[in-house]
């Protein structure tokens, strides 16, 4: 749960309604569910709302995010400091193993609706996505 | 169905092979329904628990990406958890 949570935050996608919830079990308090969202499209691929984009500044991005998932976190869950740290670190280890063979037939798909140059540039923002989290890990 | 939200008018799409499926998308921002598309298929690769996701076409043969609707979301924001 709180890797996915961080997933959303790393991603700087924290907006009220942007996340979701499925399967609730109990109340909110709790977060005893599986977190989902349907607007991480943005936040992965489109216009960054830091200055530098995702791929340039990974390391300090990841501090600043820190600081605001400790905020939202502690109201939502009681998570500690640290245990925000390291998911936000397991996310850039994840990100930084990213098999882009698994996202192979993504990308054949994209070329095939939307062209090549559509797909080249998909792969290619994953790939440096990709160096930029495994330079920080 | 359609309503409007922040990423522009949102479409409920029913699959055409089986009609319990339903699929949100993005009419209105291609784009967004391709980044979309394209960050959960990520999401997945990378572990987590992701939405499952279609290609939409419109009776313009504008393709689209689609994320599968899912009974019982509920938006997580500040107010619900406090």
């Amino acid at each position: 749960m709180l890797f996915h949570l961080t997933l959303s935050f790393i991603l700087e996608n924290a907006d009220d309604g942007e996340v979701f919830l499925v399967n609730t079990a109990r109340d909110y308090g709790s977060f005893d569910a599986d977190i989902c969202s349907l607007d991480y499209g943005e936040a992965l691929c489109g216009e960054a709302i830091f200055p530098y984009p995702f791929e340039d500044d990974v390391a300090s991005r990841l501090e600043s995010i820190i600081g605001v998932s400790q905020k939202y976190m502690t109201i939502m869950a009681d998570f500690g400091k640290a245990e925000i740290e390291d998911g936000c670190l397991e996310t850039v280890r994840r990100l930084a193993k990213l098999d882009m063979n698994k996202m192979a037939s993504t990308f054949s798909d994209i070329e095939r609706y939307f062209g090549k140059l559509k797909a080249t540039w998909y792969r290619e923002y994953f790939n440096d996505l990709k160096m930029a989290c495994e330079r920080v890990t | 169905m359609e309503r409007e939200g922040f990423g522009g008018r949102l479409a409920i799409a029913t699959s055409r092979t089986n009609p319990a499926e339903r699929y949100v998308v993005k009419v209105q921002k291609q784009k967004q329904s391709l980044n979309e598309y394209v960050a959960q298929k990520l999401i997945s690769t990378l572990g987590c628990f992701s939405i499952p996701v279609a290609w939409f076409s419109d009776s313009y043969g504008d393709v689209y990406g689609a994320l599968r609707f899912m009974d019982g979301l509920r938006p997580v924001s500040l107010e619900n958890c406090q």
